[in-house]
């Protein structure tokens, strides 16, 4: 059970972060961004780059992954979707286009790195967490990522709440109009929106791939899972999406030992996040903590 | 000769198949708004369907008709929970629903299922055609794909087809007309379900040999790709997108063969080619080659 509780907390961690940067573009643009998937891949990809470079310093690998992830959101938003909005398109051929998007980086990743499992070069120590007389195990990846999840979500509350920009942020995906009548550049916003969410989805992606490895369709596989907690969360609500991270991480786990006891495949993992996202949408499609508006 | 004209009919079956995708994809992303982000997911269930029926001995008619049955019956169940919620939903929903499929087709021990894919599916009249069969398949798919373009062109043009079109534009005013937007919506979601299982009983019964790995997410975008090309909201549109992107892909083959490309360069330059035509497509012409024919109103 200690065990299922620790796994359960390193899901949890890798959703908080990937799903920070889809909700808040989700309800800023009004649009379901599948290219999201890919930020979590080229995050991961250009860690083997500093990996190579830098030694095996798990924190160097993480902040390239963030600068570029982010740098990569940046581009999408200059060159896709700006460009898009200006003519006029609507939320949908956003989602389309982020299709395509994902298309394009995804097959660019597999060009530069092959499609073949790669694995950074770390050191890991293996710890046993021993409560009473329950244990569990944990490589020192799992305690980088349990620490840095909750790290960075408090750094990123301090930044919404405290500082000018976090505060324009959150009255931007309150209602752009309104943001915009006060003064607020929405669109300098936007860049660090995308730099920001981007960004900690490519964290997301150093971590996942230190954790198990790198492939370049590493993103898809945390997408549908990123989309419940987003859902489950409430569209664009930071705090629910934090706790719906969590909730999912231990939903899987547990449904994994679920699975066993059933004698069914454990390649059925995926489906867990489905079921939650078809019982959220039966039950309450606006999320945990999401608003009535929506 | 012989094998350039089995080459054109192997051609032209799969821009059939992909035509009756694109077919169905048009009438609930076109037509309705649906952003079915699944449609690899019917195709499948058709496929598996059919394959499953006239394996244990049905004959092909049956099995084209149980996919179609069971793919309908499939859209149905995703339509309950999605389609009276926002319409990004769905397509959340299906895309997931397609990896789903794709699972239990890749874990499921019984029935046949399984890594290994169903084997020696019955070609329908083999015996009759003998070499010739390439080019007598292209014809049944063809037959298959001019009837159901005769269908949707009648549906579109009908009552029923205006308000799909009247719920694309504006549900609320439609729901203000007292028209069921929901049912109407389901209606759409099952008719394109169907005829993906149509289009995946085809292709199972050509290829005699059907795998999960034949049915990956990316075979959904590749019908997104011909839908848009050709032409969003046009049934034509979506057969010039099928045949547009088939010899697309042909011809980055027969690139491969005369330069020397790695084959994993050329899967790459592909889905980065297709990538590219969505988003240039959405962003310059986002109707599409042919895009949709202005409706001729008589005045009374």
């Amino acid at each position: 059970m200690l065990q299922i509780t620790v796994n359960s907390a390193l899901t949890g961690s890798l959703y908080a972060l990937v799903s920070i940067g889809l909700t808040l573009v989700y309800r800023i643009l009004k649009f379901a961004n599948f290219s999201h998937a890919e930020m979590v891949a080229s995050g991961a990809y250009i860690g083997l780059v500093f990996n190579h470079i830098a030694g095996q310093s798990l924190l160097i690998i993480m902040v390239g992954g963030f600068a570029f992830a982010g740098a990569v959101g940046v581009g999408s938003e200059l060159l896709v979707f700006r460009p898009l909005r200006r003519r006029g398109a609507e939320a949908i051929s956003l989602m389309v286009a982020s299709i395509g998007l994902g298309l394009i980086i995804r097959h660019c990743i597999q060009q530069v790195w092959g499609p073949q499992f790669l694995w950074y070069n770390l050191k890991t120590k293996l710890y046993v967490l021993k409560i009473g007389g329950a244990r569990a195990t944990l490589t020192s990846v799992n305690v980088v990522m349990l620490v840095s999840a909750v790290l960075l979500v408090s750094l990123v509350h301090i930044f919404l709440t405290k500082t000018r920009l976090g505060k324009a942020m959150r009255a931007t995906s309150d209602s752009p109009v309104l943001a915009s009548a006060c003064g607020i550049d929405v669109d300098r916003v936007l860049i660090w929106v995308w730099f920001l969410g981007a960004g900690l989805a490519g964290i997301g992606g150093v971590l996942r791939g230190a954790d198990t490895r790198l492939v370049p369709q590493m993103g898809w596989e945390t997408l549908l899972s990123s989309f419940a907690v987003v859902i489950l969360g409430g569209i664009g609500n930071f705090y629910g999406t934090i706790l719906a991270a969590y909730i999912l991480g231990f939903a899987e786990n547990l449904g994994v030992v679920m699975l066993q006891n059933l004698s069914l495949s454990t390649g059925y993992r995926p489906a867990i996040a489905f079921v939650v996202l078809i019982v959220i949408l039966l039950v309450r499609p606006r999320g945990i903590m999401g608003s009535e508006r929506d | 000769m012989v094998s350039l004209v089995s080459y054109i009919a192997d051609t032209m079956t799969y821009v059939g198949i992909f035509g009756l995708l694109g077919i169905s994809l048009n009438i609930e992303a076109g037509y309705t708004r649906l952003m079915n982000f699944g449609k690899v997911a019917f195709f499948a269930v058709g496929a598996y369907v059919s394959a499953l029926l006239t394996v244990s001995g049905a004959p092909f008619l049956a099995g084209l008709a149980g996919a179609m049955l069971v793919a309908g019956l499939f859209g149905f169940l995703i339509a309950l929970p999605t389609l009276k919620l926002r319409e990004d939903y769905l397509a959340i929903t299906t895309i997931a629903a397609a990896e789903i499929i794709r699972l239990v087709l890749l874990n499921e021990r019984s029935y046949g299922l399984g890594p290994m894919g169903i084997r020696d599916i019955p070609r329908p009249l083999f015996g009759v055609f003998g070499a010739s069969y390439p080019v007598a398949y292209m014809a049944i798919v063809w037959a298959c794909l001019i009837a159901w373009l005769l269908v949707s062109q009648r549906i579109i043009s009908s009552p029923f087809g205006r308000i799909l079109k009247a719920i694309r534009e504006d549900e609320v005013a439609t729901e203000a007309l007292g028209k069921d937007v929901f049912a109407f919506k389901t209606k759409s979601l099952v008719l394109g379900s169907c005829m993906a299982g149509a289009a995946g009983s085809l292709f199972a019964h050509y290829t005699s040999f059907v795998s999960p790995d034949m049915f990956m997410p990316l075979l959904t975008f590749s019908v997104w790709t011909m839908m848009i090309v050709g032409g969003t909201a046009n049934n034509y549109g979506a057969i010039l997108g099928a045949l547009l992107i088939q010899a697309f892909e042909r011809s980055t083959r027969i690139l491969k063969d005369l330069v020397d490309i790695p084959t994993g360069a050329q899967v790459n330059l592909r889905w980065i080619v297709i990538g590219l035509l969505m988003v240039i497509f959405l962003m310059y012409k986002p109707q599409g080659i042919l895009g949709e024919r202005k409706v001729r109103v008589t005045p009374p």
